[in-house]
């Protein structure tokens, strides 16, 4: 009986990503609406999110946010680096990287990645539109370091540059 | 504000929607972009209307162009952190479609970076409740996505 009271459920501390300081719960629902902003700005502040919670959230949210995120011109740079998004590790990036690659139809011109892509050449394009038609060779000076590689697109040339990711 | 004789000569007035008559100066107005093409195609003494914002808006916009003329850019960015914090998440949606509207650049570019900041890291779930959207996929949708979701974790666990 007397226990009870030293038998206090022991309280584990809320994980990180469970802690929401700003927003508050009622404060969800009041006007004026989210969906009162116009769709370039809402492009905006996805956009900022980077490739990783694009593809995995934000673009599952519904069918406008869908939309927004099929647009090749939240496409043009594709960054995946520890910089840009957290829980790095936990996916497989090249393959994200790829579908990125392929969502920017060919309007990608800027990339900056720091993970190793299993084949060194890969052609972005979009079946469309042959102008857009890129070969790109990825020479990794020594592929068993891991580089970060940054490719930049210019009408005339595309070039890649890669500097060993510490 | 409207007393000084040389600046309200070429002052432009706007009036928002709840009735209030803000003088700002010629720097200010062209920086929001939609009034600085409505100063073009009327002329410069005729009152604005605008709409869509309300005088809280228009004022904390003013506030803010008037107050990253700093100098120095870390003055610059410490005053930015100051403005956004001080607003409320309310106050941050509302000003949020004001800017959009009236387009004014460097709010576009720091209001999204911001809001950006509150939803990183969080859940579908967690966005439609924060935007108050619905989810509007059909069965057959949501089953495709949770298809598409499964290739991005494939291959880690190989190893």
């Amino acid at each position: 009986m007397g226990f009870s009271s030293c038998l206090k459920p022991f309280k584990f501390p809320k994980p990180a990503m469970e802690t929401i300081t700003v927003v508050e719960e009622e404060e969800f629902s009041t006007d004026p609406n989210w969906l009162d902003l116009p769709r370039d700005v809402t492009a905006m502040i996805l956009h900022k999110l980077g490739v990783i919670e694009i593809l995995l959230n934000a673009q599952n949210v519904c069918r406008e946010w869908r939309k927004i995120c099929k647009d090749p011109s939240m496409w043009r740079t594709i960054e995946i680096t520890t910089a840009h998004n957290s829980y790095y590790f936990f996916y497989d990036l090249e393959k994200m990287f790829f579908h990125a690659v392929r969502l920017s139809c060919g309007h990608v011109k800027s990339i900056a990645i720091e993970f190793l892509v299993g084949s060194d050449s890969f052609v972005i394009y979009d079946p469309d539109s042959p102008d857009y038609l890129h070969h790109i060779d990825m020479p990794i000076p020594n592929p068993d370091v891991l580089q970060r590689l940054t490719y930049t697109a210019t009408p005339s040339s595309a070039m890649w540059n890669s500097t060993p990711f510490r | 504000m409207a007393e000084k004789a040389s600046e309200s000569s070429n002052s432009i007035s706007l009036n928002t929607v709840d009735g209030k008559i803000f003088k700002v100066s010629p720097t200010i107005a062209n920086q929001m972009q939609t009034i600085q093409s409505l100063i073009k195609a009327y002329d410069s003494s005729r009152v604005i209307s605008l709409p869509h914002v309300n005088a809280f808006h228009l004022s904390k916009i003013i506030e803010y162009l008037e107050g990253k003329s700093a100098t120095t850019v870390s003055a610059v960015k410490e005053f930015e952190a100051q403005f956004m914090k001080d607003l409320s998440l309310k106050q941050l949606k509302g000003l949020l479609i004001a800017v959009g509207y009236l387009k004014v650049n460097e709010l576009l570019e720091l209001m999204p970076k911001t809001v950006a900041k509150l939803i990183e890291n969080k859940s579908v779930e967690f966005l439609r409740k924060f935007f108050g959207i619905v989810n509007d996929f059909t069965p057959s949708e949501e089953a495709k996505i949770r298809e598409e979701i499964a290739w991005a974790f494939d291959g880690v666990d190989e190893d």
